[in-house]
């Protein structure tokens, strides 16, 4: 069982990094302009020329697809950095502070919570206009009340340990105690929200470039790529097939490598 | 148990408060002007302009802005939309049917399927059935919920012909066919979290005392599973409902909108699309309000399931 784990979440591991690389290396694999039109081409089916085959203005499926994978996965690695940063700083202060600052973290991220996070996301994104940008900056902040209340009730189990009192009693700054000694004991939790977030934040942005909110044309994420292959649902379904299977990849992925990630965590012999 | 009650709606009250402020914040902190969206986003004269801020007292400052819309919200009267020129509440009302048709044809959809496939899963633990349901379970998690939903509809639509593919019907009955696929989309999507509770409490379950006594007494498995070891199972599955009903609203958001079902979802997406910010607004403070109040109904709600759950 154990080995079937590590397995999957190494086989979940290789597969991420090759979209990655794709998607990183898209202006020098992708065959074609993602956004060139031949309209005498449109809706080619797979052959030599274009393996996957057109869309319906005659841009090539597969060089999309890199493109595409670029911005999406880009865009969530943007997401995840920003909301786990944001919410590893409010955490460790709610957490190792407590008293004022503490509640009001708190109270703030009660009434965050209080919105499904997507919903927020909409919300915010509809105010501050469309654009990936947009879509980025709202889903990092409503993904920051979910980080800063796990490194918070962590926080508050470490700093009744023995290491953190020893770092007071020799001087140090609440800071240095922080991020030096409570982070690293906080990481590998950290790692495993981590993991579960960057699937969880490629479908939402999926998500709202599905809603039109998110990536604007002609730029191209996986979502906005299934939102326009609705159109031709009947006539080429690869279209859709194509961003949606790379998107559920991706997902499947990360979700196998936070499930393997957490069972390590969970066996590991606390100190 | 009643002051109990009472204390956790008045609790409501600051978390309702401050959603409030937040929801009107974000709208009105929007770059783009009302009143060019009021004359219909046409260039309009300085005269046009200033009689729509007369009129919608755009020109007073926020916060008297802010207890105008509250203040009428408490009374159940949420403005009028931009762009249908309709009230809001009514927009709401006229929706709100279809939505929670959509809504508990997943929950039942999703329960119905999650907690035999986890029975299934635990009592082959490990085994080609459980790894095979697991799997699936991953799978339609991962998958996003609108993708789910247009293969669903170019599979059993448009090949198979079996269903609706767009739009809903005119009565419930008529609905129960035209809202099934996209009731399955997102009864899909939410399946994973239900399975794996409903396996771990299982697995649990059958570890303990009380099943291993059952089975040493010489019952048959099937009774040991289905009256001992589920019941306890079950009760971990109501404390995911909070959970469960946050992605439901979301969904139902992704999945209107994919099936042009015109529910309170498709009215939120349409409105955020065309900038109707009383929309937006009535339309997230209601969803947020019954989303608080639906968890509280949930909390509630374990005390009448598990007896050893006693509230003061």
């Amino acid at each position: 069982m154990r080995r079937r784990g590590a397995f999957a979440a190494a086989a979940a591991g290789i597969l991420i990094s090759l979209i990655a690389l794709v998607s990183a290396l898209a202006p020098l694999v992708a065959p074609y302009d993602p956004d060139r039109q031949e309209l005498s081409a449109s809706l080619a089916q797979p052959s030599a020329a274009h393996i996957l085959g057109t869309d319906k203005l005659g841009r090539d499926l597969a060089s999309r697809l890199a493109y595409g994978g670029r911005t999406t996965l880009l865009s969530a690695l943007l997401v995840v950095a920003l909301s786990t940063a944001a919410g590893t700083g409010l955490g460790l202060l709610a957490g190792y502070k407590g008293g004022w600052v503490d509640s009001l973290v708190s109270r703030v991220f009660d009434v965050l919570l209080a919105f499904p996070a997507l919903l927020l996301a909409l919300v915010v994104a509809a105010a501050f206009g469309r654009g990936i940008e947009n879509a980025i900056l709202s889903l990092s902040i409503v993904y920051v009340p979910m980080i800063t209340r796990l490194v918070r009730s962590a926080c508050l189990v470490e700093r009744k340990l023995p290491y953190v009192e020893a770092g007071r009693a020799l001087g140090y700054s609440s800071a240095r105690i922080m991020f030096r000694h409570i982070l690293p004991n906080v990481a590998p939790l950290l790692l495993v929200q981590v993991a579960i977030d960057f699937g969880y934040s490629i479908l939402d942005l999926a998500a709202m470039s599905f809603l039109g909110l998110g990536v604007q044309p002609p730029a191209s994420d996986w979502g906005a790529m299934l939102a326009e292959a609705r159109d031709t649902l009947l006539v080429a379904p690869r279209l859709a097939l194509a961003p949606g299977l790379a998107i559920m990849a991706v997902v499947v992925s990360f979700n196998l490598l936070g499930d393997a990630l957490k069972e390590r965590l969970e066996r590991r012999p606390r100190s | 148990m009643r002051n109990y009650i009472l204390r956790r709606l008045l609790q409501l009250v600051p978390v309702l408060f401050l959603s409030s402020v937040a929801i009107f914040g974000i709208v009105r902190l929007s770059p783009t002007d009302p009143a060019i969206l009021l004359a219909g986003g046409r260039q309009s004269s300085p005269e046009v302009l200033a009689a729509i801020r007369a009129k919608y007292r755009l020109e007073d400052p926020l916060p008297r802005q802010y207890l105008s819309w509250i203040g009428a919200a408490v009374k159940g009267d949420l403005g009028e939309s931009y762009r249908l020129k309709q009230s809001v509440s009514t927009l709401i009302a006229q929706r709100l049917p279809l939505t929670l048709q959509l809504i508990l044809m997943s929950m039942v959809l999703s329960l119905g399927a999650a907690v035999p496939l986890g029975v299934v899963a635990a009592a082959n633990r490990g085994r080609a059935a459980d790894r095979a349901i697991t799997a699936f379970a991953l799978a339609a998690l991962s998958s996003p919920v609108f993708l789910t939903g247009i293969l669903g509809m170019l599979v059993f639509s448009y090949y198979l012909g079996w269903l609706p593919a767009f739009g809903a019907g005119i009565d419930f009955v008529d609905n129960l066919s035209h809202l099934l696929l996209p009731s399955i989309a997102l009864a899909l999507n939410m399946l994973a979290l239900s399975l794996r509770v409903t396996r771990n409490g299982m697995i649990e379950a059958l570890g303990s005392n009380y099943v291993q006594t059952a089975v040493a007494k010489g019952l048959p498995r099937r009774t040991v599973l289905m009256k001992h070891a589920l019941r306890n199972a079950l009760i971990p599955l109501s404390t995911i409902a909070g959970l469960q009903v946050g992605f439901l609203l979301t969904g139902t958001v992704l999945v209107e909108y994919t099936f042009g079902i015109g529910g309170i979802g498709s009215l939120l997406v349409n409105a955020i699309q065309s900038s109707d910010y009383p929309v937006i607004q009535g339309a997230t403070l209601f969803v947020v309000a019954s989303f608080l109040l639906v968890n509280l109904a949930v909390d509630l709600l374990y005390a009448a399931i598990d007896p050893r759950i006693r509230y003061s």
